[in-house]
Formats: structure tokens, sequence, C-alpha cells
């Protein structure tokens, strides 16, 4: 789950400031970094194949975020940074299919039912989302990673914010209704 | 079931659980335990409840490698990792809500300021006092005095590390400014002199440059937006550090921000010295504005050069385009062009020799998006802003890549009878992407940058697509993959022809199904008609005769096979004697009978048994004969519906020989009984 909400107004207000002074002075864009850089980093794991790959990306996007203050232009920073982050993937896109790394399992909860489960249940689901379009993930994750709006994800892609609303619960149906199959073909 | 509408209006129940799915991720994206809203399907809820618990999370100790190999990749001026940011930039965290002290005394501040600002050059309130757009300042002397204490001061911040920014070329001639000579005593510190009377009017585009010190602290402008969209304020400051103050007065008084002639106006004195900076304004058609600009220190003095230009607007001489800049497209001919770091679209014109798909290929590292309009639209591009203008008025406005469709005859409405096609083409995918062009209409094609600053050359081109002939009955098997990402298919139709189009994918390959009439205004699209993934057009009647335009397109993305198959339900024979039709369904079927010249036919439309008249509001029966309409029959029963069981008589004399086609057209209530028709020769 994100550990920082979407900007609200009030936010978003504090966060165009910080950008501006951003811009005579980098340091200022450590906040934003603090309050981004979950998010940038889940957006990136969903398309890397390894938690360093997400990790290069998500240094690739800062960096790119940073020597790139000036073509910020206002509105929301999300926004402009998942821009970045968007080309940043595009670029360096892996088809590989998302692995989690052995040191990133909490290994206390595997010994919980509820964590096998759980676990489980993510396994299954990385499958799943694995097998979507290059597009869908990209709907996908900059909506359930990014907490991008419609609007914002179809600025991205070059769609409506119609047709991404369409599209995401489209693609949200289709993977309950895979995950239904394949947990009833491993029910015993 | 298919749906007959116009291209941007789909509503379904799908739609309505998109958007209330949507509302519930963003939802639970600030709060995992929030409630799915009502009206949500509940499993869908649960699901994608779980879907974001997946989240994929950062690593121990992620945080602080990515910062140190970002900083290890932004170099600081001297060419050295910036380690001294880097210790600097991980301590201080976002404050999620402002600080009440902080933001009241800015507040405070803006108060102050823009109250001064304003009262100068706003149209009088009425009672001979200038309106204050903000709270003016205390008339009490005391409590002034309490406000002004409470107003933080601006001190100056070091620069650190500055990004360069954009060149301002400077061509005009400067504007002599006349400025106040001092800044009144009265003022708190950092805050910013009215320039009662001294306030210079704008021009969009044109460079101003002047004076700043002791004898002339500061510079203000005001102007009037011209149009809806994104302006930049440019500015560069020689000599001293310059802070730029901007206050806009909206000219719509519901919007949100500002209010028209005595409300509040959105004051926000940067208070961020700079030597130079754009900065970004987002005005609505007839947005006052006052821009003012001084030394963020008394003492300091130089020159400042500032302009004012749409965000869009596309600078000539700074290698946009080749010389002279290209307007209207050719058919099948490249240009080659280039899109500098400060551009943000280019827009082309193309005028089509008819109707039909066209590719437009883009080479390069931008993205591309199309517009089509229907015919007579007269488009009138603005390159300015990319604004659109149908019959002299906004019909569409592209900004920060949200397209909005304005119908011009009904404000405020949805769009009418536009094709609206955006088809971008990105960095990575093909390179072709498509427009459908109605003969006589019109469609622009922009080509815009992918990231914000990255200037790139690009080679565009637009040729009409190849299209495939299919006829009725027939059934074509294709496949769609990543080189060939849309079918394109054309048949000839004649008015009254009750067609079905279905495609079957083959491995559960989801597309999507459109068909558009020759000149645009009349079109089906269809996704998951067949009630599975696959789309069908069922039992539509043409309503021209003419050439009809079938495209086959991946409802999301990817690739497969699929089968095609077009049907014309075979009209029904009045030879034989009378036909009853039901319309249940919803399509009228066509009927045909055969007929010789001089034959005198008399056709009547009469109510089966057990059809409530009452629901018959409207009923017209147009014959044609070789494809020329020989006479309509019409009648308008009124919101009582019809009486009695003969709706419509009517008698002609055939012109010629060839069968008869009957074209029944009507408008019926809703009921819940049966409803149809029997239509008779004689």
């Amino acid at each position: 789950m994100s550990n920082a909400p979407p900007a609200r107004n009030d936010d978003a207000a504090a966060e165009q400031r910080l950008m501006a002074l951003a811009r005579h002075d980098p340091a200022q864009f450590a906040p934003l970094y603090e309050r981004y850089f979950d998010r940038v980093y889940a957006y990136c794991r969903r398309r890397a194949a390894t938690d360093q790959e997400a990790e290069d990306l998500c240094s690739l996007v800062f960096t790119r975020a940073l020597k790139g203050l000036a073509t910020y232009q206002g509105g929301l920073v999300a926004a402009w940074l998942f821009a970045i982050a968007h080309n940043v993937v595009v670029s360096h896109y892996r088809r590989q299919r998302p692995t989690v790394a052995l040191d990133a399992v909490d290994l206390a909860d595997e010994t919980s039912a509820a964590a096998l489960e759980d676990a489980e249940r993510d396994d299954i689901l990385a499958d799943l989302v694995a097998d979507l379009t290059d597009e869908q993930q990209q709907i996908l994750s900059l909506t359930l990673d990014a907490g991008l709006t419609s609007g914002q994800v179809g600025a991205l892609l070059g769609k409506s914010p119609v047709a991404v609303r369409v599209q995401l619960h489209r693609i949200i149906k289709g993977l309950r209704t895979r995950y239904l199959q394949v947990t009833q073909e491993r029910a015993p | 079931m298919n749906d007959t509408h116009r291209p941007d209006q789909q509503p379904d129940t799908n739609r309505e659980q998109a958007d209330l799915l949507e509302h519930y991720l963003l939802a639970l994206h600030t709060d995992p335990a929030a409630p799915p809203p009502p009206g949500l399907d509940a499993d869908l809820a649960d699901f994608a409840r779980g879907l974001v618990a997946t989240q994929p999370r950062p690593l121990t100790g992620a945080r602080q490698r990515v910062w140190a190999r970002t900083l290890a990749s932004t170099r600081s001026p001297n060419g050295k990792p910036d380690e001294e940011a880097f210790d600097m930039m991980l301590t201080p965290t976002l404050p999620r809500r402002p600080q009440p002290l902080t933001w009241l005394a800015a507040a405070l501040a803006l108060v102050i300021f823009g109250g001064l600002l304003l009262a100068s050059y706003l149209p009088d309130g009425g009672d001979g006092e200038p309106p204050f757009l903000v709270a003016p300042l205390s008339d009490d002397e005391d409590d002034r005095a309490t406000q002004i204490a409470q107003e933080p001061t601006v001190t100056p911040t070091p620069l650190a590390t500055v990004v360069p920014p954009a060149q301002i070329p400077v061509t005009a001639t400067p504007v002599p400014l006349s400025l106040p000579t001092a800044i009144p005593t009265a003022l708190p510190p950092g805050a910013v002199a009215s320039t009662v009377g001294d306030a210079i009017q704008l021009n969009i585009g044109e460079p101003y440059s002047g004076p700043i010190g002791p004898d002339n602290p500061q510079a203000t402008f005001q102007f009037v937006a011209p149009e809806t969209g994104p302006y930049i304020v440019q500015v560069s400051a020689t000599g001293f550090n310059a802070v730029l103050a901007h206050q806009v007065i909206n000219a719509d008084p519901n919007r949100g921000g500002g209010g028209g002639g005595g409300g509040g106006g959105g004051v926000r004195p940067d208070g961020t010295p700079f030597s130079e900076a754009t900065m970004s304004l987002d005005l609505m058609q007839g947005d006052q504005v006052a821009l003012t600009l001084r030394a963020s220190q008394p003492d300091q003095s130089g020159t400042f050069e500032l302009r004012v230009q749409p965000v869009f607007s596309i600078e000539m001489g700074q290698g946009v385009l080749s010389s002279p800049p290209v307007d209207v497209l050719i058919a099948g001919e490249p240009y080659t062009g280039e899109i500098g770091a400060q551009e943000s679209v280019q827009v082309y014109r193309f005028v089509p020799d008819s109707s039909g798909l066209y590719t437009v290929q883009l080479d390069g590292n931008l993205t591309v998006q199309t517009f089509a309009a229907p015919p007579g639209a007269n488009l009138n591009i603005n390159p300015a802003t990319t604004d659109f203008v149908f019959r002299g008025q906004p019909a569409l406005t592209l900004r920060d890549s949200t397209i909005t469709l304005v119908n011009p005859d009904a404000p405020g409405s949805p769009a009418d009878h536009f094709t609206f096609n955006v088809n971008p083409l990105l960095p990575g995918q093909p390179t072709e992407s498509f427009v459908w062009v109605p003969g006589g209409g019109e469609a622009a094609v922009w080509v815009r940058q992918f990231e914000v600053g990255e200037a790139a050359t690009f080679t565009l081109s637009l040729a009409p697509a190849e299209a495939q002939g299919i006829a009725y009955g027939d059934t074509i098997d294709a496949a769609l993959d990543a080189d060939s990402r849309l079918s394109y298919y054309t048949f000839d139709g004649a008015a009254g022809d009750v067609v079905t189009l279905r495609v079957n994918g083959a491995d559960g390959f989801d597309t999507r199904l459109r068909l558009f009439s020759n000149d645009g205004r009349w079109s089906v699209v269809d996704d998951d008609g067949s009630g599975g993934y696959d789309p069908e057009i069922f039992r539509v009647r043409l309503p021209q005769t003419g050439t009809y335009h079938v495209l086959v397109e991946p409802a999301v993305t990817g690739s497969g096979a699929y089968q095609l198959e077009l049907t014309r339900e075979p009209p029904l024979e009045l030879d034989a004697g009378a036909q009853t039709i039901d319309l249940t369904s919803k399509t009228i079927p066509q009927l045909t009978f055969a007929g010789a010249a001089g034959d005198a036919v008399t056709l009547t439309v009469s109510l089966p048994d057990g059809v409530d008249a009452a629901a018959v509001r409207r009923l017209e029966v147009v014959l044609t004969q070789n494809d020329t309409p020989i006479t309509t029959l019409s009648r308008d029963f009124g919101p009582g519906g019809a009486a009695g069981t003969t709706l419509l008589s009517g008698s002609v004399t055939l012109p010629a020989d060839g069968p008869v086609m009957v074209a029944l057209n009507g408008t019926f209530a809703p009921t819940d009984g049966d409803l149809g028709l029997t239509v008779a020769v004689e």
C-alpha cells in the first residue's frame, strides 16, 4: 500500500512552492523525494524484473527529475514526475516477469497461514499482471501504484480519461475472472 | 447489444462501474480501509482492494541507495557529485498540511499585497472606492500594525544549483517605464508597492525591458488574457535578484480561486529571488493579470527583460520547422521538422480528397495525435494555443494532453457530430497511427514532445490507408499484430439495408468494431455486443446509400487472429401478402415488392392485434425504386399516439421497372406490451 496519499489541494500548493524553490536550490526537492519515492519505486518495480533493476529505474527517474526541474511548468508534481517515470520505464522496459528477491520476503510472517495465503495470492496476481499487455500494465500501475487519476494517466498515454477508466475497469474485471479460474484450478 | 450513437457517447453500466471503480481505487490510495462507493460491484471492490494491497514495497535501505545513485548522476555545476546536498536533502520532510502560522502569515501578506496592487487599476466598485479583490488592510492603525507585524520577511536564499533557464530573445523595442520613485514607508518589509497609475499595459508575446533600482523599485504590468490556455512569463534580471508576483482576477466569477470585480483574487508573491525564471499561468479568456517585478533587496539595481506568451506559442526562427512553416499536409509527402526544448507541439492541417482512413507515420522520439472534424467544420487551428474553432466558436482545446470537445451549437452539452480520434504514437511503439477523415472534412495532426524539455527531430507523413473490400455474405479471416494494429474494410450499402457485422476473435482475442457512414455523421461502435469479448453490430439499418467503413481494432492492445462476417438481412417480401413486423428489437427491417412501370400500388400500414396504438407517435414510409426515392408518406400522431388500427395509407404509380424498397421510420413510446406494424401492398 502506498505510504503517501495523492496530493490534496493544500499539499499541491506546498508542492508547487517546493518545486519553485527547488529550481534554485535542489535541496528543496528532498521532501518531494521523500513523498514520492515509494510510489515511484512501486511503479518501477511492477515493470522491472528485479528489485535491483527497479532501484536503477527509480534512480534514473529522480535523476531526470532533478536535471529537469526547469521543465516543470506548474500543475501536479505527481503528473510531472510520473510522466518522467513513464518515459524511463518505456525506454528501459523489461519483458521479464517480475520476481521477488529473497531478501524482500519478510521471513517472520511466513510462519503464519494467513501470510502464506497472502503470498500465494500475491504470486498468482503477479503472474496474471505480468501476462497483461504493456499498456494494460501501464494503466494498472499508474493507477494503483502512482495514484494518478484517469485524466492524468490518459495524459501520459494519449487517451481520454473515459477510455482509461473503461480500460482499467476491463483490466481489473479480467484479472478477477482469471484469478478465480486459477484459484479454482489449484483448489484440492 | 450494440448501440447506435455518436462516437463520444457510450453510456452504459460498465461506464458507471468504471467511474465507481476509479473513485474507489483513488480512495484506497489515501485510506486502505476506505469503503467502496455505493453501487460498485461488491466482488469487484473486494478484488480491487486485494490488488491494491499487492503494491510492491522497496527493500530496506532502498530509499538511501536510490538517492545516492541519483546524486552520483546529478552533478553539481563543478562537475562533482553534490554530496553536501545529499546530507541536506534527506533531512526535511514535506508537511502533510500547511503549517497554520506560516500560512496565516502568508495569507496576510497576500491580502496586503493584493489589495494595494489591484486597487490601482480595477474598475470602480460603484461607490467611488476602488474595489478590493482581497480583504483590505484594517482602517484601524493599531490593527494594521498587528497585521504588518505578522507578515514574514522575505529572506533571499543563496542560489545553490541554478538550472540554466531558457534564453529569452528580445527583439522588440524596449518599452520605457514610468515607475514610482519610492516604496511607501507604510508597507511591511518585503511587500511590494502598488504602482498606482503606472502599470504597463502588456502585449502578449512582446518583450519588455527596463531598469530596477532605488529610483525604480519595481515594474508592474497588466494584461487581459486574449484566449483561454496556459501562458508563460519569462523573466531575466541582470545585476539584481528579482522577485516576481502575480495576481489573477478571474473573468468567470464562478471559477474557483477568484472572483470577477470584487471577489478574492489569487495573489501569490513567490518570494523566491531569481536571475532568470519562467512562470506558468493557466488563464481563461478575459482574466485580468497583474505582474509585479522588483529586486529582492532594496539596494540592488540592474535591468530586466520580461515577456508573456502562450505556452504553445511556436517561435519562428527557433528551429521548430523548416522554413516556411508547413500548415497543410499533402497526402503521401513526408515532412521533416524539429521540436525544440522550449516548444510543445506542432500542428498540421489535412484536407482529404475523399472519406477514409489515413495512416499517420512519425519517426522521432515524439508523439502524434489526430483529430478529424466533419464536413463543413471549417476547422480553424490556432497554432499559438492549439485551440480549434468550429463555426467561429471554440470547439476543442488541447492542453496538457487533455482534450475537451465542446459542441458550439449547444454549449455545455456533449460534443455533436465530431469524429474524434486520438491515436497516439509513442516512442517504442510502431510508428504508424490512424485518423479517419470524412470527405469534405478536415483533420488536424499534432506532433508533440513526449517528454517536456527534450528536443527532437521528426518526419511526419500522412497517406490514405488501404481498405479491403467486403460484401454482404463475406467472411474474412484476418489478424492484428504489432505491425498491423487495425484492419480497415469498406463495403457499399443501400439506405434501409439491415446489416450485421460480427467479429469472432481467436483464443479470446478482444476486439472492437466500428462502422462509419461515408460522411462520418453516422456511426456504430461495439465492443462486447456478442455477450463475450467479441463485438457485434447487430441488425442496424443503414441510413443512406453509399460507402461504409469498417474498422476492427484491439479492444485494448494485443494481437491475435479474428474472423469478420458481414451479413444483410434479406428484405421481407410483400408480394406474397402483408407482413407483420415485430418491433420489439427496435430495428425495423427492410421490405420490398416487385414493381413495373405504370403499376398503381397502394401501401397500407396498420397495427396488428394487441398492439397499443398510443405507442405510435410518428410514422414515415419511404418508397425507393432503383435507388431513387419515389414517394414519402408520413404522419405525426402527437404525444397522445395513434387512434385506430390504420396508421398510414397512400397510393403511387411506379415510374420504372424493378424492385421497390420500402423503408419505415417511426417514433414509438415505451410500452410493456408488444410493438409491431403490419405492412401491405395492393
